[in-house]
C-alpha cells in the first residue's frame, strides 16, 4: 500500500432513491458543470471522486451511483453496507416518491452503520410551485436528524453545493474503519468517463 | 369402478381422441383454447375491444347528437354484449347480463338499429383493410396510386405510438435536401466517411438508402436503435414510400433515363435494405407487419420480383429456422447426475456443485440470449408505460433477486450453526463454479443473498467457515465491488472467453446513464444518432456475449429444482435471523 493510501481515506456516500427522480441527473449535472468544459452530448456512465478540504486536510469522496439497478433489491444491502454517507432522492412532483424515501431512511436506520450521515435530497424544485415550502419533508427531516438539500438536477441549482456540504459533514476519520468491509482502489481517480473519452481532475475546494 | 363402465370411459376417450384427429374450425379451437386457459381469455376480452375501434366509430360516429341520445347505459351494455358473443366470449356476455339485468337481443327481427349496425361493422373488420385494398388493385395501380395505398393503410401499420414519435412527420419525399436543419454531421476527423451526429427521421432513411457510403457501423446501429424513435411498422411503411419513387421527380432530372437510373438505384437500395432488416433483426416483424410485407409484394409489380422472390426465400428460411440455431459441434461434458435423480426428495445435497452450476447457467443464458435491443431501449424496463417490451430482461432480474433471496432463507432455516455452514459453503462452492463458468449474473445473486442484512449479520456462522472458503467469499467481493462503477468486474469481464452470462444491471446503469444524459432530440425535432451510437456499443457487447452458446447438457431434474425458489420474505427472514444467533448474544448462548 502506498503512503498515499495512508494519509487519505475514501469514503463512500451511495445515492439512493426510486427510479427517475434524477439519480443519475444530479451526478451527471455536477460532472457537467465542474468537470467539463463543453455539453456535448457523448456523456457515458460516469462517477464522481472528488476530494473537500475540511480544516486544510483533504476528503475523499466516492459517490455512488447504481441508477437502472433499482429492480436488483436483493443488492442494496450490500450496496449502501460500508458506505458513510447516504443521500436519498425524492422527486418534489411526485408525492409517491417521498414515501419511498422515507422507507429509504427506515431501512437505513434500522439496517445500515448506525454512523451513517443521511440526507434527503429534494429533487427537481423547478418542479414546484414558489409557495410551497416543502414544510412536511423539513418536518421529517429535522424529526430524523436528516440533513436536507434542495436540488434542480435540470437547471444545476443546489447540485453541487449539495455534494460539497454534505461531504465536509461526513466524519473525516472514519472512512476506513467503515469501509474495511469492501475493497480499497490504491490509486485514485477523480472522475471517469465509462466510455473513457475524457478523463479530467478537479478538486473541490471550500 | 366396474368393467362397463370402465369400458363406457375407454369409449369416451377413444371418441375424444378421434375428435382431436379431426380438422378443428379456427373459431372452435379459439373457443376450446379460451376455456382450457382462462388467464388467456381475460387478456383477450381485455384486449379485444380496442383492438377495431376504426371500423365501430365509421358505423357510428359517436360525435352524433342523436347517437348520443339514442345509446342510454343499457344500450351499451347491449352492445358490449353483441361484441362479446360475436367473438365467442359468451360467457363473459352471460355474466354482464346477469350482472346488469339487460338481457342479450337474440332474434334479429326484434334488433335494435345500432345492435344491428354494430353486427354489421364486426363482419366488416376483417375485411375493411382488404375492402380498400381491392379498391387500388381495381384501378390498376401506377406508382402514385401505391402512394395513395400506403398512406390509406398508414394507421394498421402504425401499432404503438409513443408520445416522442408525434413530432412533426413530414412525408418522405417532401423533406427538403440536406441542410442544418434537417442532417448534422459529426465534426469531420480523419476518417473517411461521414458520421451522422442528428438528423430527421426521413433523412436518417434517405441516408439509409442512398447509393452514397456512410460509417460502416451506420445501418447496425439504426436498426439495433430505431425502436427509441420510430416504431417498427413506421419504419416499414417509410421503406415503402421510400422505394415508391413519385414521378414528380423527374423535373429534377435531365432526361427520363437518368431519372429511370436514379429511380432504380434507390428501389435496389431500399430492397436490400429491408433484407438487411430482415436478416439481422427478423424478431422486429411480427404477424401483422410480414403480412403487411406480403401484400406489398403481391401488388408492386416492376422490374424487381427476383430480390422479391430473395426476401421470401429469407423469410421463410428465419421462420422455419428461428427456434433452432443453437446446434453446437462438440459433445458436452457428461453431466454429473446423482443416483437418486428420480427420487421425489432430491434434495440440494445431493447434487454436485458443478452440475447446479451447470443447470442454472443453462436457464440463465436461455432468458439472457433472448433479450432483444428494444428491451433496453428507453430504458424500458423501469417505465411502466413501456415494461411490456422488457420481458426478458425483467424476468432476469425477477430471477436475480428470488435466487438470492432463496439462498438467504436456505441458511436461515437452518437452526444450528454447524448446519449453517454446511449449507453456507455448499453456496459458496456453487457461487465457485459459476465463477469459472462466466455466470456472473447468478454469481452476484448468490453472493447477494450470502451479503443479505439477514445471513451477513450471523457472526458466529461465518467465523466457523473453513478460512479457504472465507477468503473465496472475499475475493469475490472485491471482484464484484460496485466502486468505480465495477471497475473491477468490468475489467474481469474483457478478459474473459465466451461463453458468458454478464451481470446485466452494469448494462442498465450505463444505459440508464447515456439516457439521462444525452437528449433524445438535438434542436427539437433531430433524433440524436450520437446517443444512439452510444447505446449501440452497450447493446452489441451484450449480443456479443449472446452469440456464444454453452457447450451443456440440460439435466431435466435438477432444472425443475432451480427454476423456482422457495423462499421466506425479507423481513421474517431477518426476524428469524436474529432468533438464530440475537444481538450481542455470546457463544455459549448459540446453538453449534
Amino acid at each position: 500500500m502506498t503512503s498515499k493510501f495512508l494519509t487519505e481515506v475514501q469514503q463512500k456516500v451511495v445515492v439512493l432513491g426510486d427510479f427517475s427522480v434524477g439519480k443519475s441527473s444530479l451526478i451527471l449535472r455536477v460532472s457537467k458543470n465542474e468537470f467539463l468544459e463543453e455539453q456535448e452530448s457523448t456523456i457515458g456512465a460516469a462517477f464522481i471522486n472528488f476530494s473537500v478540504n475540511v480544516d486544510n486536510k483533504p476528503n475523499q469522496i466516492q459517490i455512488w451511483d447504481t441508477a437502472g439497478q433499482e429492480k436488483f433489491r436483493s443488492l442494496t444491502p450490500i450496496y449502501y453496507r460500508g458506505a458513510i454517507g447516504a443521500i436519498v432522492v425524492y422527486d418534489v412532483s411526485r408525492e409517491y416518491s417521498f414515501q419511498t424515501a422515507k422507507e429509504w431512511v427506515e431501512e437505513l436506520k434500522e439496517k445500515a452503520n448506525p454512523k451513517l450521515i443521511i440526507a434527503l435530497c429534494a429533487n427537481k424544485i423547478d418542479l414546484l410551485e414558489e409557495k410551497k415550502k416543502l414544510l412536511k419533508e423539513k418536518e421529517y427531516a429535522d424529526e430524523n436528524g436528516l440533513l436536507i438539500y434542495e436540488t434542480s438536477a435540470k437547471t444545476g441549482k443546489g447540485v453541487t453545493e449539495m455534494f460539497v456540504d454534505f461531504s465536509k459533514n461526513l466524519p473525516k476519520d472514519q472512512g476506513r474503519e467503515i469501509f474495511n468491509d469492501d475493497f480499497f482502489e490504491e490509486e485514485f481517480f477523480n472522475i471517469e468517463l465509462h466510455n473513457g473519452e475524457k478523463k479530467t481532475e478537479k478538486t473541490i475546494c471550500c | 369402478m366396474n368393467n362397463r363402465e370402465k369400458e363406457e370411459e375407454k369409449e369416451e376417450n377413444q371418441n375424444t381422441q378421434q375428435e382431436s384427429k379431426v380438422q378443428i374450425e379456427k373459431s372452435e379451437w379459439m373457443s376450446l383454447i379460451m376455456k382450457k386457459h382462462p388467464d388467456v381469455l381475460q387478456l383477450h376480452e381485455t384486449t379485444l375491444p380496442f383492438s377495431n375501434l376504426t371500423s365501430f366509430s365509421t358505423h357510428i360516429p359517436s360525435g352524433k347528437t342523436e347517437i348520443k341520445e339514442r345509446i342510454g347505459g343499457g344500450m351499451l351494455i347491449k352492445l358490449i354484449m353483441e361484441y362479446l358473443h360475436q367473438n365467442n366470449l359468451s360467457k363473459a356476455a352471460e355474466n354482464l347480463s346477469n350482472e346488469s339485468n339487460v338481457s342479450r337481443e337474440k332474434h334479429y327481427h326484434a334488433i335494435d338499429v345500432l345492435t344491428l349496425l354494430l353486427q354489421m361493422s364486426i363482419t366488416d373488420i376483417d375485411n375493411l383493410w382488404d375492402v380498400n385494398f381491392s379498391k387500388c388493385v381495381d384501378i390498376n395501380l401506377d406508382e402514385i396510386d401505391e402512394v395513395v395505398f400506403f398512406e390509406e393503410r398508414k394507421t394498421s401499420l402504425i401499432i404503438e405510438e409513443d408520445d416522442e414519435n408525434l413530432i412533426d412527420d413530414i412525408p418522405l419525399w417532401d423533406e427538403p435536401p440536406d441542410s442544418k436543419s434537417n442532417i448534422i454531421y459529426v465534426p469531420q476527423t480523419t476518417e473517411e466517411y461521414k458520421k451522422i451526429h442528428a438528423a430527421t427521421l426521413n433523412k436518417l432513411i434517405e441516408k439509409l438508402t442512398e447509393p452514397e457510403e456512410m460509417d460502416s457501423k451506420f445501418i447496425p446501429i439504426f436498426f439495433m436503435t430505431y425502436q427509441s424513435f420510430t416504431p417498427p411498422g413506421k419504419l416499414l411503411y417509410k421503406l415503402f414510400t421510400r422505394y415508391t419513387v413519385p414521378n414528380s421527380l423527374e423535373k429534377n432530372f435531365e432526361n427520363k433515363e437518368e431519372f429511370e437510373k436514379y429511380k432504380k438505384k434507390i428501389k435496389f437500395r431500399t430492397l436490400n435494405i429491408l433484407k438487411t432488416w430482415l436478416d439481422t433483426h427478423f424478431s422486429d416483424f411480427n404477424q401483422g407487419l410480414l403480412e403487411e410485407l406480403n401484400e406489398f409484394f403481391k401488388t408492386t409489380k416492376g422490374t424487381d420480383q427476383r430480390i422479391f422472390k430473395d426476401i421470401k426465400k429469407l423469410i421463410d428460411f428465419k421462420i422455419n429456422n428461428f427456434h433452432q440455431s443453437k446446434s453446437a459441434i462438440e459433445i458436452p461434458p457428461e453431466p454429473k447426475v446423482p443416483k437418486n435423480i428420480f427420487n421425489k426428495n432430491l434434495s440440494l445435497f445431493d447434487i454436485d456443485e458443478l452440475e447446479i452450476a451447470r443447470q442454472i447457467t443453462l436457464i440463465d443464458f436461455e432468458i439472457f440470449s433472448q433479450i432483444k435491443p428494444a428491451e433496453l431501449l428507453n430504458c424500458a424496463w423501469s417505465k411502466p408505460k413501456l415494461k411490456h417490451r422488457a420481458k426478458n430482461v425483467l424476468e432476469l432480474i425477477e430471477r436475480f433477486n428470488e435466487m438470492s433471496q432463496w439462498v438467504a432463507t436456505k441458511i436461515i432455516q437452518r437452526e444450528r450453526v454447524r448446519d449453517r455452514v454446511k449449507i453456507l459453503t455448499k453456496f459458496i462452492m456453487i457461487a465457485n463454479h459459476l465463477f469459472k463458468l462466466n455466470n456472473f449474473n447468478s454469481l452476484i445473486s448468490i453472493m447477494s443473498g450470502i451479503n443479505s442484512s439477514a445471513v451477513h449479520r450471523l457472526k458466529f456462522t461465518f467465523e466457523e467457515l473453513a478460512p479457504k472458503n472465507t477468503e473465496i467469499i472475499n475475493n469475490f467481493k472485491q471482484l464484484l465491488s460496485g466502486e468505480g462503477s465495477y471497475k473491477k468486474y468490468r475489467k474481469h469481464l474483457h478478459q474473459i472467453e465466451p461463453p458468458c452470462v454478464p451481470y446485466l444491471g452494469v448494462y442498465l446503469t450505463d444505459i440508464t446513464f447515456i439516457e439521462d444524459g444525452n437528449p433524445d432530440y438535438v434542436n427539437e425535432n433531430l433524433i440524436n444518432f450520437s446517443k444512439r451510437r452510444l447505446v449501440y456499443d452497450v447493446i452489441e457487447e451484450i449480443q456479443k456475449f449472446q452469440n456464444v452458446f454453452y457447450n451443456l447438457h440440460p439435466v431435466h431434474q435438477i432444472a425443475v429444482f432451480l427454476n423456482k425458489f422457495p423462499r421466506i420474505e425479507k423481513k421474517k427472514l431477518y426476524q428469524i435471523s436474529q432468533e438464530r444467533e440475537p444481538r450481542g448474544a455470546k457463544k455459549n448462548e448459540i446453538k453449534f
